[in-house]
């Protein structure tokens, strides 16, 4: 589970809010889709609920854990993918795996069934022994993505995660995300593409401006916009910000 | 030759660019762009004492060689030397310009002919080589026509001639480089490239040290001359290899305007003949270049078995930090070499000095007769000091050259935020990198001091200074390492087009790195004092320094995590 209790980030002297006084709750069995224009602070916010940025008010808490308070044990609760897949590209496949397997205190029977079965999944088993600089950029997302699930974290968070990915693997990933939360966990992604949204998502939340506009399920999202795709409610509610 | 311009003029700009101080440092006060001038700025005052001697060259080499008749071999000499030095770099430069560059996948579908490409390119890399000129051949020629009363028209000539003398070389090294890449298909992978520029970088570093360390002890003994009248028909025959160079040396000895416009449009003649080449073939060289070409094979369960091996987290993250290394050209050249081969950097000098003494290798062992007094002498405590004072200077400059920990955060770039998010302390991950570091520096210095130390042993010198020697080693390169860490904590370099940039153009690095140098010189004076002046037994200064040395390591090293672990958390976008 994730919550986000009122908090809020400024860049720069020019005291502008990045993210403006956002309160979110994931729960846990649901997957959450975090939607919003392009600047309108949704990767800020990931960026706060994994520890990368401090936020200047408000607490974030995973599985009841204060990232400010206890921030190790925290980091511990998800696994996070980040939207530019260029990381670690002189490691092989394999030794990238195998350090974030370290880093998260997996054992070796899990991780080898976890590379085992992921890897041909997404059909990256003859990949694994290459160095990651040498793969399609697909090829580097679906890396990053089994890094970060290797310690098989009750909270996942991606941005952008379907970016890149050919379709087989873009559908293996969504069904992995729903066979997550169906376990009983969270998935926060965020995503552009508003027909993943619609196909995958328990709720969306729209972030516009730094501020949170709509939280809630697309069905109670489409009774207050009756008669309108997700499309035009998303242009409606961000151009009337 | 307009789209030539528009691009030139944005070239410039993406490369000046990276001058710009755009150090990530979020909460902590940027360095900003008066940072990066400033150090520009330093640099050029320290090359002016190497241009100052170099005019010395040239006002002396006139003195020396005018009342014999041979004044007019310096203006040849330079201009053959200096061509293929600005050759030889030329080579490493075109590569990096014409194939490293992340811009040429977006300049290559753009509608722009590929002589216009690579003429901005080569403008690029014509500026770059005017810096070579500028502290190379100019203070020479400089110096010959101060001597040699040149009066206007010589400073006409030499100017006009050091604006069009980087031309040809340049234009060779782009018609070797275009042609080897278009013809062997192999070689059109940036890594495999990166790794021959810069191992041809070095090569030229050590053929240039070699000569000028055997020029120099030749003039020292008043060989100049000699060599000089002997080696003439060699300086003809490379000559040869830039027929237009004679044109700038006529002029600048006959101080003729015809002479240099005729070095001047042969050269813009060579350069067209280049661009008429590049529009051929340069496309053709450049598409297909690859970042890395690794086979693609299931691994084997055994291959799996190992790697699949539970490990520490610091253990861990240490061997990724030493694979990054070792597996990227430009960081294994400037972090990791130097400490590998940093011996050739002594040897090399030497042997070309006792060549060019003449001095037989095998008259050294005529002193294998003396056995007492050697014993005698390496039994003493002067030696033992003097042992103590060779091992700290080896670590230091070995510990202060290896960037590896100075480098440690920049290097990461804007992919640092995976160290925030990992739940792993800072301190861990400030651990690993110094231990990353501090493997390279141990592991380049104690196998030869181990060495050393057991020859001086043999040779009678108190076998103490063995567990010394290795004791000193570790504890000093770990000092030199919190040091270095402090200051990459405080300014780390994240911003970076290139991965060079984050080793080569990174200020604070190499003021750390100084810093180092300087610290070990103090250690080295100390005890100097303490036994020449002072009066006290290099058998107990030695010690007594070591002693010392741990305290400060252990209070550095407490003072630096703490110090790290915050600037890590505040670390920010």
């Amino acid at each position: 589970m994730i919550c986000l209790k009122n908090i809020s980030k400024t860049y720069g002297s020019s005291g502008k809010k990045a993210v403006d006084n956002l309160s979110l709750d994931v729960a846990d069995g649901k997957i959450t889709g975090f939607i919003g224009p392009n600047g309108a602070g949704k990767t800020t916010t990931l960026k706060m609920i994994t520890g990368v940025l401090s936020p200047d008010e408000g607490s974030v808490m995973l599985n009841g854990i204060d990232m400010s308070a206890a921030p190790l044990e925290a980091k511990k609760q998800f696994g996070f993918v980040a939207d530019s897949p260029d990381s670690f590209l002189r490691v092989k496949g394999i030794e990238y795996l195998n350090f974030m397997a370290d880093i998260y205190g997996v054992p070796t029977d899990i991780r080898n069934n976890f590379i085992e079965n992921v890897a041909k999944r997404f059909e990256m088993e003859d990949a694994l022994g290459s160095r990651i600089l040498s793969y399609s950029h697909g090829m580097r997302q679906k890396i990053m993505v089994m890094g970060a699930l290797i310690h098989n974290p009750s909270v996942w968070i991606l941005d952008e995660p379907l970016t890149g990915l050919d379709p087989r693997s873009a559908y293996e990933l969504k069904e992995m995300m729903k066979e997550h939360a169906a376990a009983g966990n969270s998935v926060l992604f965020s995503t552009h593409v508003l027909e993943v949204a619609e196909k995958l998502c328990d709720q969306i939340a729209i972030i516009n401006r730094g501020v949170l506009m709509y939280l809630g399920t697309l069905d109670d999202l489409r009774a207050r916009y009756p008669e309108q795709s997700l499309e035009d409610i998303f242009l409606e509610i961000t151009e009337h910000a | 030759m307009r789209n030539y311009f528009s691009l030139t003029r944005f070239l410039f700009k993406c490369g000046l660019g990276s001058m710009e101080g755009k150090n990530k440092g979020g909460k902590r006060k940027r360095f900003g762009n008066t940072g990066n001038l400033v150090a520009y700025i330093i640099l050029g005052i320290c090359m002016i004492p190497l241009a100052g001697l170099l005019y010395q060259l040239g006002n002396e080499g006139y003195e020396l060689l005018a009342p014999v008749g041979l004044e007019n071999l310096i203006p040849q000499l330079v201009c053959v030397l200096g061509a293929m030095v600005i050759f030889l770099f030329a080579v490493t430069m075109v590569i990096s310009i014409f194939y490293m560059t992340s811009d040429l996948e977006a300049l290559l579908p753009l509608p722009l002919y590929p002589w216009q490409i690579v003429g901005a390119k080569m403008t690029m890399a014509l500026v770059y080589e005017y810096l070579w000129v500028a502290f190379f051949v100019a203070p020479i020629l400089a110096g010959y026509g101060v001597a040699a009363g040149g009066g206007v028209m010589y400073w006409i000539v030499a100017v006009i001639g050091c604006l069009a003398f980087p031309i040809v070389p340049l234009c060779y090294a782009g018609v070797i480089v275009m042609v080897i890449m278009r013809l062997f298909k192999g070689i059109r992978n940036k890594d495999l490239l990166s790794g021959i520029g810069l191992g041809f970088s070095i090569i030229i570093a050590f053929g240039i040290s070699a000569g000028s360390q055997f020029f120099g002890t030749s003039a020292g003994n008043g060989n100049v001359i000699q060599i000089l009248t002997d080696k003439a028909g060699l300086i003809q025959a490379m000559g040869k290899i830039f027929p237009n160079l004679v044109f700038m040396s006529n002029s600048l000895l006959e101080r003729s305007i015809l002479q240099i416009l005729l070095f001047v449009v042969s050269s813009l003649l060579v350069a067209a003949v280049f661009l008429f080449l590049a529009q051929k073939i340069y496309l053709k060289s450049a598409l297909g270049m690859s970042e890395a070409s690794d086979k693609k094979r299931v691994l084997t369960k055994a291959e799996k078995a190992k790697a699949n091996r539970v490990r520490k987290p610091v253990v861990t993250y240490t061997m990724i930090e030493l694979k990054k290394l070792f597996r990227t050209p430009v960081y294994m050249y400037n972090c990791v070499i130097v400490c590998l081969i940093w011996p050739l950097f002594f040897l090399i000098p030497l042997i070309f000095s006792l060549m060019a003494s003449g001095v037989a290798i095998g008259t050294l062992f005529s002193f294998a007769g003396q056995g007492a007094r050697i014993r005698e002498f390496f039994g003493g405590e002067l030696c033992f000091g003097i042992a103590a004072l060779a091992v700290t200077g080896i670590v230091t400059f070995v510990g202060s050259f290896n960037m590896t920990v100075g480098t440690s955060i920049s290097r990461e770039g804007k992919n640092y935020y995976i160290m925030k998010y990992l739940p792993m302390s800072y301190r861990d991950q400030i651990k690993a990198k110094i231990a990353s570091g501090s493997i390279i520096s141990v592991f380049g210095t104690i196998i030869y001091i181990i060495l050393i130390e057991a020859v001086l042993i043999f040779l009678g010198m108190n076998f103490l200074m063995l567990p010394l020697s290795i004791i000193l080693d570790v504890v000093l390169v770990s000092f030199l390492n919190y040091i270095q860490m402090f200051f990459e904590l405080a300014h780390p370099k994240l911003v970076w087009d290139n991965e060079a940039m984050a080793v080569k153009q990174n200020f604070h690095a190499a003021i750390a790195s100084f810093l180092g140098l300087g610290i070990g010189a103090l250690l080295c004076g100390a005890g100097v004092l303490l036994r020449n002046v002072v009066g006290i037994s290099s058998y107990i200064v030695v010690p007594l320094l070591l002693v010392l040395l741990i305290v400060l390591t252990f209070f550095v090293r407490r003072t630096m995590y703490a110090y790290g672990e915050k600037c890590l958390a505040e670390l920010e976008d």
